[in-house]
């Protein structure tokens, strides 16, 4: 068995690493974010002259036809440098009109995805309703009507991919964000970006598949967000070994007493269980082998443990994994809205024993 | 759902009107003035509302009760003030910004304050009229934080202090701070220190807000550009800082696991609230989750209780402060995980103006701080380790060489 990444994949992850660490640094995460837009064109136009976001769309429509685990290099890498741009959601979005949208749908969107004219956001989640695949948004006679909340970028994205529910079956459905039936209003949200509340009001709607392509938007996500979950928790942790060697107190290195060198280790299988997890579901998605076990593994511990992550490499790093002056708290605001993304620890548990107890 | 009767309070002689005053004081104020929970601690609006509360406690003769009539207290006995914070524990008392003027300097103020200084400044501070902040941590101090390097240096009749200290709680608003420097960089670290207090009007005295994660800026950087102050202004003896700031925070300490604050109020039933009116609360890992909560918030009480009974016998606190804290910084990461489980997507993001959302995700952020802030967990279980289970100490190569001779940053 062989578990290296393809050459190509490699090939992907070190382009979005250089075009990322060349990039991105504190002044420009700060411009960013003081735009309250939370979108960084100037990297967004860099990852798309560079074909990154054609990289995953298959190559009759523009892209370079690579597969899930190129979609986890980029994702991951995003998450490395905390990266303000609409990725995982055009991505994600894109890939599912991919694989379940028409000939004429795909080649009327895609190829506008991929030369960056176009962006796609996606809305599958509703306000107390942890279950993906029974949305109370209803879809019937091309037209959808419900709320969906938590949804990025909507200010920004062209169409919408929203979750409906067809009589009984859910549906994914394509909407065109200026269509005067929607209702956007922004919220507030921890890691500091609007996210949006979508009201659809018999709004006009585009069916792109059925429960299967659902369940598929299922788990792109959760692998996804464990992506990005692994690139976050592995700079905080990297950031984390740094300053605890540098900084000392008691006439020596933080990293060399004990109680901080375990606890650091301890962080270091929990990456490790992340990047394992996430790679083992995100290999069996794309080869179309079951993948919902692995997949919520993968969430758990992007979700549970990346916590103990989060608060262990913020706790090591003393007063300064709280202040704004140092690049720490990004990574744990970053690592605190995916844990609570599609539900938190408890939540996935909750999912596996039921599909545990059913198989 | 609270229970307030645990203890029994025989020997206060006139519980019944005690009581009833504490009561009808608290229905009379906290009803207008509660409610503020959710804001931040560096709202200059909560500050105003802390500052006119006191006033009316002080002037009901319910603030600092166990102290001295003579310096503005109540002149009553440590177990009133035990039963007034188990009252009061049903409402919100907005006085969260004197939480280090009366855990900390308050009664620093009283053991080790000279007469004159006791006439000076306790009144002020009980009534809130002054705010006071501590100041021991420094970029280069921060657990060792007896290495710390702001000098004091004597001039004629006066100490001229410069340096820079950080993580200064409330120091934005503060009137009056306690200051360790050293005062003597030739004695080993721990014994060069003195205690000073510092008038924050001072234009030498800069304070700048440092920005957190959660949103707000409770903390400062406070910088001592050659700050005069007079001799009298010395707390304790000469180069005794260490021992005054080692009971300064095992008074922290006691404040922030074991004190009748907000801090240390149950937190269960507000959640137990959340979880009724998410509609969770029949789901059976939420309902454990909170009965576990509910069960060691019933533990804090009693660590807390214990913490409180040997101050209320007159003794000063000791390592029992180091598990008060310890577990109210397990207890708030328990808490932070609970109540994201509970609100959901609601903790990630809420509509704008929906304070109490957003109250959940900032509680959640703030959690991680209880860990640091008044002694890191590792820290206190140093001090456990050490002073109650009475293991050895840690071998230090340094250990008796003078403050100017090792190695720091």
């Amino acid at each position: 068995m062989n578990f290296d990444l393809t050459e190509e994949q490699n090939e992907i992850a070190e382009l979005a690493a250089r075009i990322l660490d060349d990039h991105i640094d504190i002044e420009v995460l700060r411009k960013t974010e003081e735009t309250q837009d939370w979108f960084d064109r100037e990297l967004w136009e860099k990852f798309v002259s560079s074909g990154l976001i054609g990289a995953t769309i298959k190559e009759d429509v523009g892209g370079a036809g690579l597969d899930i685990l190129a979609l986890v290099c980029l994702l991951r890498a995003q998450g490395q440098h905390v990266a303000p741009i609409p990725l995982l959601p055009t991505l994600v979005s894109a890939m599912t009109v991919d694989k379940f949208g028409t000939d004429d749908k795909r080649e009327s969107l895609l190829p506008e995805i991929v030369n960056g004219s176009k962006l796609l956001t996606f809305a599958s989640q509703e306000f107390l309703n942890d279950h993906f695949m029974e949305p109370v948004t209803s879809y019937e006679n091309g037209l959808i009507t419900g709320t969906k909340i938590v949804v990025e970028y909507a200010n920004h994205a062209d169409s919408v991919l929203v979750t409906a529910i067809d009589g009984d079956e859910p549906v994914v459905c394509i909407v065109d964000l200026k269509d005067p039936n929607i209702t956007m209003r922004a919220t507030d949200s921890t890691r500091g970006e609007p996210l949006w509340e979508l009201s659809f009001e018999k709004t006009a709607a585009d069916k792109i598949g059925g429960r299967e392509s659902v369940y598929w938007l299922f788990q792109i996500l959760l692998v996804s967000l464990c992506a990005v979950q692994l690139g976050v928790t592995e700079t905080a942790l990297k950031m984390t070994a740094s300053y605890t060697s540098e900084r000392e107190q008691f006439g020596r290195p933080l990293a060399t007493f004990q109680a901080v060198t375990q606890r650091l280790a301890d962080q270091f299988i929990n990456v490790g269980g992340i990047r394992l997890t996430t790679f083992s579901a995100a290999w069996r998605l794309s080869v179309d082998i079951d993948a919902l076990e692995d997949i919520l593994i993968a969430k758990w511990w992007a979700s549970e443990r990346a916590t103990e992550i989060a608060h262990a490499t913020q706790h090591c790093h003393g007063g300064m994994g709280v202040s704004k002056d140092y690049p720490l708290y990004r990574y744990t605001l970053w690592n605190k809205h995916i844990t609570t993304s599609l539900g938190a620890g408890t939540q996935t548990l909750r999912s596996l024993g039921s599909f545990l107890a059913s198989n | 759902m609270q229970e307030n009767d645990q203890t029994p309070h025989s020997s206060i002689q006139d519980e019944e009107s005690f009581r009833s005053a504490v009561v009808d004081f608290l229905e009379e104020n906290c009803k207008q003035i509660g409610k503020s929970e959710s804001g931040l601690d560096d709202d200059p609006e909560r500050v105003k509302e802390c500052k006119s509360f006191q006033k009316e406690l002080f002037k009901a003769g319910l603030a600092a009760l166990s102290y001295s009539k003579e310096y503005g207290g109540g002149g009553l006995t440590k177990k009133h003030q035990e039963l007034f914070d188990e009252i009061a524990r049903d409402w919100r008392l907005p006085n969260g910004p004197l939480y280090i003027s009366h855990g900390m300097c308050l009664p620093m103020l009283d053991q080790y304050g000279t007469d004159e200084q006791k006439n000076t400044f306790m009144k002020d501070c009980i009534s809130g009229e002054k705010i006071w902040c501590q100041l021991f941590s420094e970029p280069g101090a921060g657990s060792d934080v007896a290495s710390l390097s702001t000098r004091a240096s004597r001039d004629g009749d006066e100490w001229v202090i410069s340096g820079q200290k950080v993580w200064t709680s409330g120091a934005h608003y503060a009137d009056l701070g306690m200051v360790v420097a050293r005062t003597d960089p030739s004695l080993p670290k721990h014994k060069g220190l003195s205690m000073f207090i510092v008038d924050f009007t001072d234009p030498t005295v800069e304070v700048k807000p440092l920005k957190q994660i959660s949103g707000g800026s409770g903390f400062n950087e406070v910088f001592f550009n050659e700050t005069r102050i007079s001799s009298n202004r010395l707390l304790g003896d000469l180069n005794q800082g260490w021992n005054l700031a080692v009971s300064m925070l095992m008074f922290e300490r006691v404040s922030i696991g074991a004190g009748g604050g907000s801090l240390t109020a149950d937190r269960t039933p507000a959640l137990i609230e959340l979880a009724k009116t998410l509609d969770k609360n029949s789901d059976p890992c939420i309902r454990q989750m909170l009965s576990d909560l509910w069960i060691r918030e019933k533990i804090r009480r009693f660590i807390g209780q214990r913490v409180r009974d040997s101050a209320a016998a007159g003794l000063v606190p000791g390592p029992e402060g180091s598990i008060a804290k310890l577990n109210g910084s397990l207890l708030a990461r328990l808490f932070r995980n609970a109540s994201m489980e509970i609100v959901g997507t609601s903790g990630q993001a809420w509509k704008i103006g929906d304070d109490d959302a957003e109250k959940w995700a900032i509680g959640c952020l703030a959690a991680s701080g209880v860990s640091i802030a008044g002694g890191t967990d590792e820290v206190q279980r140093n001090i456990i380790g050490e002073r109650v289970l009475g293991l050895p100490k840690e071998p230090d190569p340094f250990k008796g060489a003078s403050w100017d001779s090792v190695p720091r940053n």
